[in-house]
């Protein structure tokens, strides 16, 4: 009769899921309704293979009845835990406090860096093709440059016989004129390839992208808006489509208006246009201006098309030795190249937040064994009553999760605040050369990594000190007066969290020192011009008109003039580069020297400057002389270089003399040598520089630099001088549109403002683990002496001294301290190596900043020992002895 | 599960317990409707108290060589739950479930 029981058997299997509270009365229920069918069945003769099929089916169907059971399994539960855990926290607000606090710093501190990671690093543009897409740059290893711009020769060798990209789009950057308006004004903009648009995969907000043949000569000329030009110029007017406009003397139909977040190059540029080059051009080898972006087809990946690349620029090489000879070219992802900066500084930060992160996790887990010591005798009496040590465990966990979604809610708070002051922290004329800046902000991907984050949080910070607090052995628990048996792991373990503690964050304190000495290092450098006090304009002249260099050295030499002769005014001059760095750069040889082949042809920067220039900014004279009014454009050619450039390519010869010669041009005489200036990204005071005098090399937009007198409110001075500039500007030509004008404190600010915000947040981060760092060994401390206070009270009572009873406890303090010192020199030494990058003026292993973070460490801890350490002398030996 | 949206299957297992059907396997038999339906029913229903369940007398189980079965009633809430679905099921009224006639009286056991 075995085979009539199957569904006996299937009830006990099924009931197996079923929730243990309900599990025997649900056996019960199914066994006795089945049993009873059955024995009714058997007296009706009735028992046959069709009911008994009909009987394992119903049995089947228990399943189902089990598995609907499953939620109250979870609810009664996970209720009971939360209520019970909720309960716990209220009850203990002081430490709920403290640990939510702490938990919310390093949660939020998280959020904020990763809200700024998704925004700069992972996500920082939008277009649908973005995975597919590679920038393409030239690279002429032997002169030294890594990422150069594309020859249209090269552009059109990879259009015509690369197989892996589906399309090559190219652009280069042009500024432009808008007049025919209330206002003329100079704007920047692109020249693009027809196919520009489409390999971003970018939809204009209004109108139309340019199409396939709108870059071939003789088409009309057309013209696509930034959402910001439309709106700040034409008002938003949704009929702008078709109407054309001036720019730099010619009309262009304006086609389309871009969507607010495109800003693809990220360069300031309000305008795209297409690029019209010559059928000749796709001869030019020579002439590197074309930035190159390639869309590769669907199924081939980035390592297919930058070998594709490589190949086709070495076979470049072997057709063109005259102009390709050491160029070779390679393709890396779009993302990759324009988030290089970001990545560079973001991932320091990145580290620095998860040590933070890690140091509370470590302070709450000592919190949170600490209290398990004191709960000890509650959780033995659930144990001992039965409770399963994982169900303990569970509670406990629960109540750390809680703390950390807790904690959670708080960060995302602090994170809303931080994420708001990081935007702020650039200013606007910087941060619009940031891809992804604009969209810095707390968003779905925030909220999944805060929500995941509290949830690792909770388990980091709170499985160690469940697992210990189950430990304990009841027997000797229970007993009275016990202490528990656990007391020397337990202190064990907080002893090590707070060693880790302690060396977390002196790596995070070493990094930030590091950090700031190279800050420091770097407002301490002489930049090689003063920033004060000095307004800088600039003021590019129409294409079409100014056509001849005279013409150009007399407006902007009229305009110094008249500028000189404003009140206030100290020194005038012209340059085409605004400090610091700014310059572009030239290739040159050396007369008399062996020529360089042209693909390893030396670079320097490239400054066009009239004689106040150098007045005007303070760059000093360190050798011969300065340009003069004679050095026009009859006279001989000059130069001036920097030191850098002497030191590199004459060494000890004599500079003064030398002639340096460009293309085809006659050859410039060295005339003098001036100090060096620090480049745009102020890590480096030292790049060889060549000034021309403007007058032999008169550019068309050149800025005004104007030095206020000393004034006690110089840059209210300068702001005013700078609306007397544009009156004499307008005075002499009505039509001259300005584009920019700042002080050079602004640019330098610009500038400097990543390397401040950075070393600031690291600064920040620092201070929050020393202070978390600090707080957790003084709970280990004032702990331990609690705990002591037996033993104490016996060291006491057979004669020990306040001041023995003091030592005790510092020592152990300082045990702690200095093994976390020891293991913080070593991983510092270790993980500060990864910033010699970004650092300045400082090596990555400086003495100075190891020993005196060490020792700013020792003595805080130090002070965190001295309050449990006076306490443990006060206590009363007879009270001591007698709580036992 | 509030009172409005009793679904029709659930309906029908209350017009059956009205009917004197207190057995899951009695209502499966009476309603034709699966035990994957039946039972996860009767426990929401529990659970809203619309109906009650209890054990039947151990004697009667022992006598019978088997654990005690669970039967199930109707409260008043689940008779008005009832009343309710019958106004808006109109053939639920119609439907012919039979009365089951040798109904036992059971006691608490």
């Amino acid at each position: 009769m075995r085979d009539t029981k199957i569904h006996l058997w299937l009830i006990r299997f099924i009931g197996l899921i079923v929730p243990q509270r309900l599990r025997a009365d649900w056996r019960q229920e199914w066994e006795a309704e089945l049993q009873y069918r059955e024995a009714t069945l058997a007296e009706w003769d009735k028992l046959n293979w069709q009911s008994k099929f009909d009987l394992w089916r119903r049995s089947l169907g228990a399943f189902w009845d089990a598995l609907l059971l499953q939620p109250r399994r979870l609810e009664e539960e996970m209720f009971q835990d939360l209520r019970f855990g909720a309960r716990m926290l209220l009850k203990h607000k002081a430490f709920t406090f403290i640990a939510v606090l702490t938990l919310a710093l390093g949660i939020g501190a998280n959020t904020t860096i990763f809200s700024a990671m998704e925004a700069l690093i992972l996500h920082p543009f939008s277009f649908p093709n973005q995975d597919r897409l590679v920038v393409i740059y030239e690279r002429m290893l032997g002169a030294g440059v890594e990422r150069a711009n594309v020859t249209p020769g090269a552009l059109h060798d990879w259009r015509q016989q690369s197989r892996s990209f589906e399309q090559f789009a190219s652009f280069n950057l042009d500024d432009f004129e808008l007049t025919g308006t209330d206002q003329p004004e100079h704007l920047r903009g692109c020249r693009v390839s027809a196919g520009f648009f489409g390999a971003l995969g970018a939809q204009p907000l209004l109108g139309r992208t340019f199409q396939p043949d709108e870059d071939t000569l003789g088409r009309e000329q057309v013209v696509v808006l930034k959402h910001s030009l439309w709106e700040r110029r034409f008002g938003s007017d949704p009929k702008i489509l078709g109407q054309t406009i001036r720019l730099s003397s010619q009309t262009y139909t304006v086609i389309g208006v871009m969507p607010r977040e495109f800003n693809f190059p990220f360069f300031g540029g309000e305008l795209w246009i297409p690029f019209v080059s010559f059928p000749a051009a796709v001869q030019d080898r020579e002439h590197r201006f074309l930035r190159v972006i390639g869309l590769l087809k669907p199924d081939v990946s980035r390592a297919q098309g930058d070998a594709e690349i490589r190949a086709l620029s070495l076979q470049a090489a072997q057709q063109h030795p005259a102009t390709n000879s050491g160029v070779d070219a390679f393709a890396i992802g779009l993302n990759e190249d324009y988030t290089r900066g970001a990545r560079m500084y973001l991932s320091f930060t990145l580290g620095a937040v998860a040590f933070v992160l890690l140091i509370a996790c470590a302070n709450v887990a000592n919190l949170l064994l600490a209290r398990g010591a004191v709960r000890q005798k509650e959780l033995a009496v659930r144990m001992a009553l039965g409770a399963h040590r994982w169900r303990v465990m569970r509670q406990l966990l629960t109540e750390s999760l809680l703390l950390a979604l807790a904690g959670g809610v708080l960060g995302l708070g602090f994170s809303v605040w931080g994420v708001t002051a990081l935007a702020n922290s650039i200013p606007q004329g910087f941060a619009r050369f940031i891809p992804g800046w604009e969209r810095l902000g707390i968003n779905v991907w925030a909220l999944g990594f805060t929500v995941l984050a509290s949830l690792v949080t909770g388990v980091l910070c709170g499985l160690l000190p469940a697992w210990q607090a189950t430990k304990a052995d009841l027997n000797e628990t229970l007993k009275e007066g016990s202490k528990g048996v656990t007391g020397g792991a337990r202190n064990r373990w907080r002893n090590s969290l707070v060693v880790a503690e302690v060396a977390l964050s002196l790596v995070l304190l070493v990094g930030a020192g590091l950090l700031i000495r190279s800050f420091i290092e770097i407002l301490n450098t002489d930049p090689g011009f003063n920033p004060d006090n000095t307004l800088a304009m600039t003021i590019a002249l129409p294409r079409d008109r100014y056509t001849q260099p005279e013409q150009r050295v007399n407006l902007f030499q009229e305009l110094a003039q008249r500028a000189a002769a404003l009140p206030g005014v100290a020194a005038v001059g012209l340059t085409d580069s605004v400090p610091p760095g700014g310059w572009g750069e030239v290739s040159f040889q050396i007369v008399g020297q062996p020529a360089f082949p042209k693909s390893e042809q030396p670079m320097a920067g490239a400054i066009t400057a009239t004689p106040g220039y150098f007045a005007a900014v303070r760059t000093p004279l360190r050798a011969g002389r300065l340009f003069t009014e004679q050095d026009d454009a009859r006279a001989t050619r000059v130069a001036l270089v920097n030191e850098a450039f002497a030191r590199r390519y004459f060494a000890d010869k004599p500079v003064i003399g030398q002639r340096l010669s460009f293309g085809d041009d006659p050859p410039n005489e060295i005339v003098g040598v001036v100090a060096n200036t620090i480049n745009s990204d102020l890590d480096n005071a030292a790049e060889p520089v060549i000034y021309h005098p403007f007058a032999q090399r008169a550019g068309r937009v050149m800025t005004l630099m104007v030095r206020g007198q000393p004034h006690p409110s110089a840059e209210e001075n300068v702001t005013q001088l700078a609306g007397a500039m544009r009156r004499e500007l307008a005075a002499l030509d009505a039509n001259l549109p300005i584009s920019e004008s700042k002080t050079l404190h602004e640019s330098y600010r610009e500038r400097s403002s990543p390397k401040r915000v950075i070393t600031g947040l690291l600064g920040i981060f620092a201070l929050l683990a020393l202070a978390m760092a600090t707080v957790g060994l003084y709970a280990v401390m004032s702990f331990a002496v609690a705990q002591r206070r037996h033993e104490i009270g016996v060291r006491m009572a057979l004669g020990a001294q306040s001041r023995d009873v003091f030592l005790i406890v510092v020592k152990h303090g300082l045990c702690l301290a200095g093994l976390g010192v020891i293991l913080g020199l070593i991983g510092a030494y270790a993980v500060t190596r990864l910033l010699s990058q970004i650092l300045y003026g400082v090596k990555a292993s400086d003495p100075l900043t190891f020993v005196t973070v060490a020792s700013l460490l020792l003595t805080v801890t130090l002070v965190a020992c001295i309050v449990p350490a006076r306490l443990a002398t006060k206590v009363d030996p007879l009270a001591a002895l007698r709580h036992k | 599960m509030g009172k409005n949206y009793l679904s029709y299957s659930v309906a029908i297992i209350l017009k059956a317990l009205d009917n004197g059907y207190q057995y899951g396997f009695d209502i499966m038999d009476v309603t034709g409707l699966p035990s994957g339906t039946v039972y996860p029913a009767l426990r929401r229903l529990e659970e809203n108290g619309f109906v009650l369940s209890k054990w039947e007398k151990h004697t009667i189980a022992q006598q019978e060589a088997r654990p005690p079965r669970k039967y199930y009633e109707l409260t008043e809430e689940g008779r008005a739950a009832l009343a309710e679905a019958l106004s808006r099921y109109r053939l639920l009224e119609q439907t012919l479930l039979p009365v089951n006639e040798n109904k036992p009286s059971r006691q608490e056991g």
